[in-house]
């Protein structure tokens, strides 16, 4: 079944990039919109090669990736302590999730100004944008994944003599991991999105900074390649490590292989 | 010589209407290697008795002694047999059923080799590698009497492990129950809502009443093994039995319904 789907999706991806691309060139060539506001599919792509020769491209993903990394892992690391402190405190729990459900379509990129006073124009500010953007996707998945785990799973795991750190590394977090790593691509997708809005507005280095650079120069060619890049990185990784790993637990747990999530 | 006794047993629970008395006053003993099942209508109690054998709920009053002692906690000496099977989905068969011995620090040969013994008797072993999903319900279920077994429990507590399986699996699983009784003496205490079953499998047949539950009758049953669910003799005892619990069901059956 999986199998099957996966075969089909290489050729798909092709055509939809085909008649993408030729609709692109399509409303170049008609030449509805000026050259520097609407550049063809080539003048992009010279771009982006432009942007990878001169090593532009690399420093600013790398920049922005080592950011991402920074924020994702303080995430992971406040996420979980506050899932799981809320999962030991009923009170936490009770006042917590709501609050954390509600923040969750907060637009993180509304920390940008709180953060700049509080850190200045730096990697601070940006990675604390990062993590507000994540944080609480890992933290809700933390505390709902493990608050809703069969308690017959417990149960049982504690009439065999599981206790303490073994029933929970054994027991309660695999129970749970389905919902974790779901909330982990989350987070992951959210913290990418905050990051590059923050390097938008704060300018230093990193892909954001090379949007906002490439507008300044008014090279259209630049920003779209850049946005490529944004998407690739951003493609990547879901693809790579979550969807994998999301595949993997459905098929161990004999769960739908239909992606779970976003 | 008793193995398992309960004193005065009684559980409620507070509820949104009131309180709701679960089990009033219940005492019995299990002697050593007996079989005994416990009949008795849906909801009036039965995995609720398990629960406190097995240590998993507490009675507000009452006590549960194993050898005479009184236990508190739950533990791998009173192993329970759950109704869904409660198999670790994110673990394989092997790893399932080892899952306690490895709590327990076993090592790891002979943690294996015990292991493989009783997923052979479950007629498992070429399943070891699979995962929970890719069982049929009566291989679930075997699972769960292996990972049960595999421990050694003093009692294996049972809680309608063959419900949810269609009529020939059951048939099969009674006859490999009731083997695996002969060839291990183990204590087993079975709970169920079917009275044929009960008269098919054990020593001692207690039947509950319904909400609250008390033990209305005890009815012991001598016909030799192996035996099978149409014998004439268990169909003859069913009925003894049923005749005794038919209030009992229709009582639950009604209330069941007005709620
Ligand atoms: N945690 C609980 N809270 C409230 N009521 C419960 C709880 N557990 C069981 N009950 C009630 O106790 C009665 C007995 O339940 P149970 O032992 O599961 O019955 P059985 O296993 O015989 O079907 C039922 O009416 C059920 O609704
Ligand atoms: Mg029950």
């Amino acid at each position: 079944m999986s199998g099957k789907s996966r075969t089909n999706e290489i050729p798909d991806a092709v055509l939809f990039l085909a008649v993408l691309l030729g609709i692109w060139e399509l409303v170049y060539r008609f030449a509805i919109y000026p050259t520097y506001l609407f550049p063809s599919p080539a003048m992009v792509a010279s771009s982006l090669f432009a942007s990878i020769n001169n090593g532009l491209l690399q420093i600013g993903i790398l920049t922005s990736l080592t950011r991402l990394a920074i924020g994702y892992i303080l995430s992971i690391v406040f996420g979980a302590a506050i899932g799981l402190a809320m999962v030991k405190s009923a009170y936490l729990g009770r006042t917590l999730r709501p609050f954390g459900v509600g923040i969750q379509s907060f637009p993180s990129i509304a920390w940008v100004s709180p953060a700049i006073l509080w850190f200045g124009f730096n990697d601070y500010a940006m990675i604390f944008v990062t993590v507000m953007g994540a944080l609480f996707s890992i933290t809700l998945g933390t505390y709902d994944g493990i608050r809703n785990t069969s308690p017959t799973y417990i149960n049982a795991a504690r009439n065999m003599g599981a206790r303490g750190a073994r029933l929970f590394f054994f027991v309660m977090l695999p129970a749970a991991s389905p919902k974790i790593v779901s909330e982990l691509r989350h987070g992951w997708s959210f913290a990418w999105r905050s990051l590059i809005g923050a390097e938008m507005i704060m300018a230093t280095l990193g892909l954001g900074h090379l949007l906002m650079y490439g507008r300044e120069l008014n090279d259209l060619s630049l920003v779209f390649a850049v946005m490529i890049a944004i998407f690739a990185v951003g493609q990547v990784f879901d693809r790579l490590l979550f969807e994998k790993l999301q595949n993997k637990i459905s098929q161990r747990w004999g769960l739908s292989t239909e992606p779970i999530g976003l | 010589m008793s193995k398992l006794e309960l004193r005065g047993i009684t559980k409620y629970y507070e509820t949104g209407n009131g309180r709701l008395l679960a089990l009033n006053n219940i005492s019995l003993t299990v002697k050593d290697g007996e079989f005994v099942c416990i009949v008795g209508p849906s909801g009036c109690g039965k995995t609720t008795l398990l629960n406190i054998i097995a240590g998993l709920e507490k009675p507000q009053e009452g006590e549960v002694l194993l050898d005479g002692r009184q236990v508190n906690d739950t533990s791998p000496d009173r192993l329970m047999v759950f109704q869904e099977g409660a198999l670790f989905p994110w673990l394989t068969v092997l790893q399932n059923v080892e899952f306690g011995l490895r709590t327990a620090g076993v090592e790891k040969g002979k943690r294996q080799e015990i292991t493989r013994r009783y997923l052979e008797m479950m007629h498992l072993s070429k399943f070891e590698n699979s995962y929970v999903h890719q069982l049929s319900t009566g291989m679930k279920q075997r699972v769960a009497i292996a990972r049960g077994l595999a421990m050694d429990p003093q009692v294996l507590l049972m809680d309608e492990p063959f419900a949810a399986l269609d009529a020939q699996t059951r048939d099969m699983l009674h006859a490999e129950l009731q083997n695996i009784h002969s060839r291990t003496r183990k204590t087993i205490v079975f709970v169920t809502h079917n009275v044929r079953e009960s008269a098919c499998l054990a020593d001692r047949v207690l039947a509950l009443t319904y909400r609250p539950a008390r033990i209305k009758k005890e009815f012991p049953i001598n016909f030799p093994r192996p035996r099978q669910i149409e014998d004439h003799f268990v169909v003859d005892t069913a009925k003894m039995i049923f005749a005794e619990i038919k209030d009992e069901v229709q009582r639950a059956v009604s209330e069941q319904n007005v709620r």
